[in-house]
């Protein structure tokens, strides 16, 4: 069963929209309030709340100074983005020299031929794959099983989600919507299980321990992401707590890694840098288990791995973004701290923002990768609270890049008629000191009538009303009614 | 380019209100208080008539043009006091934080923007930073549990969570004073968002809510008026008992004779500020 | 499905470049100076006590020993404490010089050569540098210390010299002087075993590779 989100209070998009597969962004709102009234998403949600938080303040409150790390992550991050054409020919030149090969892929099917045409040389008929975004952006289990590849999800959460034919709810916890319960009834319905018991979390992770193990000793061809790219040694670096990723590497025949372009940096030391607010701010480990370097296909000497070694790079509009006002984007390590701590993400959980990329993050680069006009939700979907921007290990300022979307959304007539009338009328009439000052005085006489206060509470307020009161001026009149008749009494 | 006034020339500094829309249409209340702490701190305050809104609605919302207009109004309206108050952490960091941003394009502006920005004061930091104001004197809070809630803007933009709940202790001899158990969330106002995303805001809002009553306040203030409509406004609609909510100049300048921003219609009518303390959930419980 | 790849890539790789170098100067010859980073700085004189320290609280373990002969039977007393089954894979032998004595290896452990195929119950490899600030080991794939051995045994065990410990990750990094060329397939930097928290967000260890990670250590005495 695909998951299918039936919109109730907007109205649908056009067929060749539905096409696409990001036009889900375009319901977040009406997807956003069915996700409130889930009961069992509401109750996997809550679980899940308050734990990241925790866990991140304690991994960096046992450091010096974390600000100082993030600084350093920053630095590398900025220099490589001002030099990006020269670290990714330096990287290109030294996966080469390692032995292995470079692929360029300017958009998401792209990535899927390159990887349709490694496999079918190799004869691939399994494939186990690490999580990779990157993958997720191509959809790229249905392009290999439309080829008739049969394709593993091995990270424990994506394999939960792939068995109940969902996208990712979170980008590091993919299945951090779903219960133990809902994941014990996934493996029943699935796996050839008898009367065994499943109760524990420890029986799930066992019996998906035993299910994978055989994925990934029978797979042909390895699809892992990777966290960062070391232009300097030609090399892919991935961080992992299960050590999925390792065995995907390293068992099948072809290892290939998928990433997007700004995954580039300079050297092991700058790998240094980022290592150390990575896990800090996703996990609030200071290191995650397994962090490995990937360079190539196996010596002649080696014992095992790989006998190819393949790195498809993505670009996917990210080009597009450097040098725009919305390069800092770039700097994103996909850490989803953003998400941890965004009161929207917590309430209504990944799935409502309909793409690949939830919370904060995924509000800005959704439109950025998928159009603005399928998503022109999401930059609204956020209260500027401020903390994704304050938890961001890069200081990406996010409030500010959601701002600058909804700026275009306004530029190119997104937004409904009637929020861009109201605010337009509101903006001039600020403008006019003394027409404002007249209005909000009728507006104080409407609201002090029970009878027309009434009127406006069903008719204009209503998204307000229907959860909150109104609120009340228990005065005689605006203050600026009263401070002008206050210094008249003075004056006389 | 006008000069700027000689602070040295007088002792006390005349210091410009900018009351914020919010304030003017719905707790005047709020600014009488603000002016009253400013004078009793020894401020010759000036409520320059023309004021009207900072502007972060469309700023916000992607108008970002109109709100270059209206930054440009209202520096030139507030340039040329010593101080600029505003009773409201979100104004405070549109005038002093975004109006430089809005117009850094543009030198002559940026440079005035800049200016405005340095002497664009957060009330209750303004009282304490810069003034280290003493209160005036205050009755009727006496075994009162208060609660403060950071703004976020107040929290994230102007980094002022300290100089609220010096003043809310200044004031409390004889009362509670109770942090909640998350400082950090947001309450799901978010201007335009909380009619946006009615069902988002109100989920955020009831948590907050629930908060608040975990703590056993009788008394939640803030020193924004949007996120106080917000929790006041879904507080009215669902408390059983009553909870006096109120901009924090109101406490701090001891002027609570007009009713709590919570009505308490589960209960019955509304309950004024002064009734709570007797039927309230009282702060003497343990929760 | 056919493509010419190297055409694919040739065109593709093209277009991204001039998209990316509209912004920035077109991929310059000499390398971009990158700013100098700051590295945390930890107290040389205590590296073993703060390594131990990091690498306990990743839910692993550790005994000292001060010679590798000892390393057999500490090896059968942790399967004999942990896995019903007493396979053991690893490349040992290959480490040592030859003034050392071979290992004694009792008939109770099965021994198995690498590569690791999934049905060792334990692997033992040896790390060839370990980070202080982390608590992690490092390992380098090779003839000797093949990977197979660090992710599909049940359970880990590793031998550190403690003269092998360095400070912080950058160091780590100059101690393998690894250049692009000459680089080992896998470099696995491990700090403890497999883990998952992927149902609600509970830990389990042992999700895909080892369920748990031991150390001995080779103090110099």
């Amino acid at each position: 069963m695909v998951m299918h989100y039936k919109p109730t209070s907007q109205e649908t998009p056009s067929d060749s929209e539905l096409k696409n597969s990001s036009h889900q962004a375009l319901f977040f709102k009406a997807q956003s309030s069915d996700a409130l009234l889930d009961e069992t998403l509401q109750e996997a949600l809550k679980k899940a709340k308050g734990g990241f938080i925790e866990k991140r303040s304690q991994a960096i409150a046992d450091v010096e100074s974390f600000d100082s790390y993030k600084q350093q992550a920053q630095l590398v991050k900025n220099h490589t983005l001002d030099h990006l054409a020269y670290y990714l020919t330096q990287f290109e030149e030294n996966v080469v020299k390692n032995g292995g090969h470079v692929h360029w892929a300017s958009t998401p099917e792209q990535l899927n031929n390159i990887i349709l045409h490694i496999c079918e040389r190799r004869d691939a008929k399994f494939v186990t794959k690490g999580k990779s975004m990157i993958s997720e952006e191509a959809n790229l289990n249905e392009a290999l099983e439309a080829a008739g590849i049969d394709v593993t999800e091995t990270d424990l959460g994506e394999y939960i989600i792939q068995l109940a034919k969902e996208p990712p709810s979170h980008i590091i916890v993919p299945a951090i919507h779903k219960t133990r319960q809902q994941v014990e009834a996934l493996f029943r319905e699935t796996h050839d299980l008898g009367e065994r018991d499943l109760d524990k979390i420890s029986a799930l992770v066992d019996e998906a321990r035993l299910q994978l193990r055989q994925k990934f000793l029978d797979a042909d061809v390895g699809i892992t992401g990777a966290n960062m790219l070391i232009a300097d040694t030609g090399s892919a670096m991935l961080v992992t707590n299960e050590g999925n990723g390792d065995l995907t590497a390293t068992l099948p025949k072809v290892h290939i890694v998928t990433a997007s372009i700004e995954k580039v940096i300079p050297d092991l030391e700058s790998a240094s840098a980022i290592l150390r607010v990575l896990a800090r701010s996703a996990t609030g480990q200071p290191i995650t288990s397994y962090t490995s370097l990937f360079s190539g296909p196996r010596d002649i000497e080696d014992l095992d791995g790989p006998d190819e070694f393949h790195v498809i790079l993505l670009d996917n509009q990210r080009s597009q973004m450097l040098g725009s006002p919305f390069e800092e984007m770039l700097k994103c390590i996909k850490c989803g701290a953003c998400l941890n701590h965004c009161p929207v993400y917590s309430a209504v959980g990944g799935h409502a923002y309909g793409w690949v990329y939830p919370g904060p993050m995924g509000s800005v680069l959704t439109p950025l990768m998928t159009g603005l006009k399928q998503s022109s939700d999401l930059p609204n979907a956020s209260t500027f609270c401020g903390r994704c921007e304050e938890v961001c290990p890069m200081g990406i300022p996010l409030p500010e890049l959601l701002r600058q979307l909804r700026n275009r959304e306004h530029e190119e007539h997104l937004t409904p008629w009637k929020t861009r009338f109201s605010l337009q009328s509101f903006m001039w009439t600020i403008q006019h000191p003394r027409l404002f000052h007249w209005l909000t005085k009728m507006t104080r006489l409407i609201l002090s009538n029970s009878t027309l206060t009434h009127f406006f509470e069903k008719h204009l307020f209503t998204s307000w009303y229907n959860s909150k009161e109104l609120p009340k001026n228990h005065s005689k009149g605006t203050f600026m009614e009263q401070y002008k008749q206050n210094s008249k009494q003075k004056k006389k | 380019m006008a000069s700027v006034p000689n602070t040295l020339q007088s002792t006390t500094p005349k210091v410009a209100l900018f009351v914020t829309c919010l304030v003017n249409q719905f707790r005047p209340n709020a600014a009488f208080a603000a002016i009253s702490l400013l004078e009793h701190a020894g401020c010759d305050v000036i409520v320059p008539e023309a004021q009207t809104c900072c502007g972060q609605p469309g700023y916000n919302n992607g108008l970002r043009n109109a709100a270059k207009e209206t930054a440009k109004s209202t520096i030139k309206l507030l340039e040329h006091y010593d101080y600029v108050v505003l009773p409201s952490g979100s104004c405070t960091g549109m005038l002093s934080k975004h109006y430089p941003t809005l117009l850094s394009d543009d030198k002559a502006w940026k440079k005035r923007a800049d200016n405005l920005s340095n002497k664009t004061w957060e009330l209750c930091q303004f009282l304490v930073e810069c003034l280290d104001a003493e209160l005036p004197p205050h009755s009727g809070l006496e075994g009162k549990t208060i609660s403060y809630q950071d703004s976020c803007s107040c929290k994230r933009e102007l980094k002022n969570t300290s100089a609220p709940r010096q003043l809310i202790n200044q004031l409390c001899i004889g009362s509670n004073v109770v942090e909640l158990n998350d400082t950090e969330s947001c309450c799901g106002f978010g201007g335009t968002f909380s009619v946006k995303y009615p069902d988002i805001s109100k989920r955020l809002v009831s948590e907050k809510s629930q908060d608040i009553r975990s703590t056993g306040a009788d008394v939640l203030v803030s020193a924004d008026l949007g996120c106080l409509m917000n929790i006041a406004g879904y507080t009215s609609r669902t408390a059983t008992s009553p909870i006096e909510i109120r901009h924090i100049a109101e406490i701090l300048a001891n002027k609570r004779d007009v009713p709590s921003m919570a009505t308490c219609s589960l209960a019955g009518s509304g309950v004024s500020g002064s009734d709570v303390s007797d039927n309230g959930a009282s702060g003497s419980k343990k929760w | 499905m056919s493509i010419n790849l190297n055409r694919f890539n040739r065109v593709n790789r093209k277009k991204i470049f001039n998209r990316i170098e509209r912004t920035q100067k077109a991929a310059i010859p000499q390398a971009p100076k990158r700013p100098p980073l700051l590295h945390p700085q930890l107290d040389i004189s205590a590296l073993t006590d703060i390594f131990l320290s990091k690498f306990s609280a990743s839910s692993s373990t550790f005994q000292s020993i001060d010679c590798l002969s000892l390393v057999p039977q500490l090896v059968l007393q942790y399967a004999e404490k942990h896995s019903a089954n007493k396979t053991l894979v690893t490349n040992l032998h290959s480490i040592l010089t030859l003034d050392e004595t071979p290992l004694d290896w009792p008939e109770t452990l099965s021994l198995s050569p690498p590569p690791a195929t999934g049905n060792e119950a334990i692997g033992l490899s040896y790390a060839t540098t370990a980070i202080a600030e982390t608590g992690s080991l490092v390992l380098t794939s090779s003839e000797k210390n093949p990977t197979t051995v660090n992710f599909l045994t049940d359970h880990h065990i590793i031998i550190l010299n403690e003269q092998d410990i360095v400070p912080n990750i950058e160091s780590m990094w100059e101690r393998l002087s690894l250049s692009a060329g000459n680089m080992p397939r896998a470099v696995n930097i491990i700090t403890g075993p497999s883990r998952t928290a992927d149902i609600e967000q509970t830990i389990q260890l042992g999700a895909h590779g080892p369920r748990s990670l031991h150390l001995l250590l080779l103090t110099q005495r």
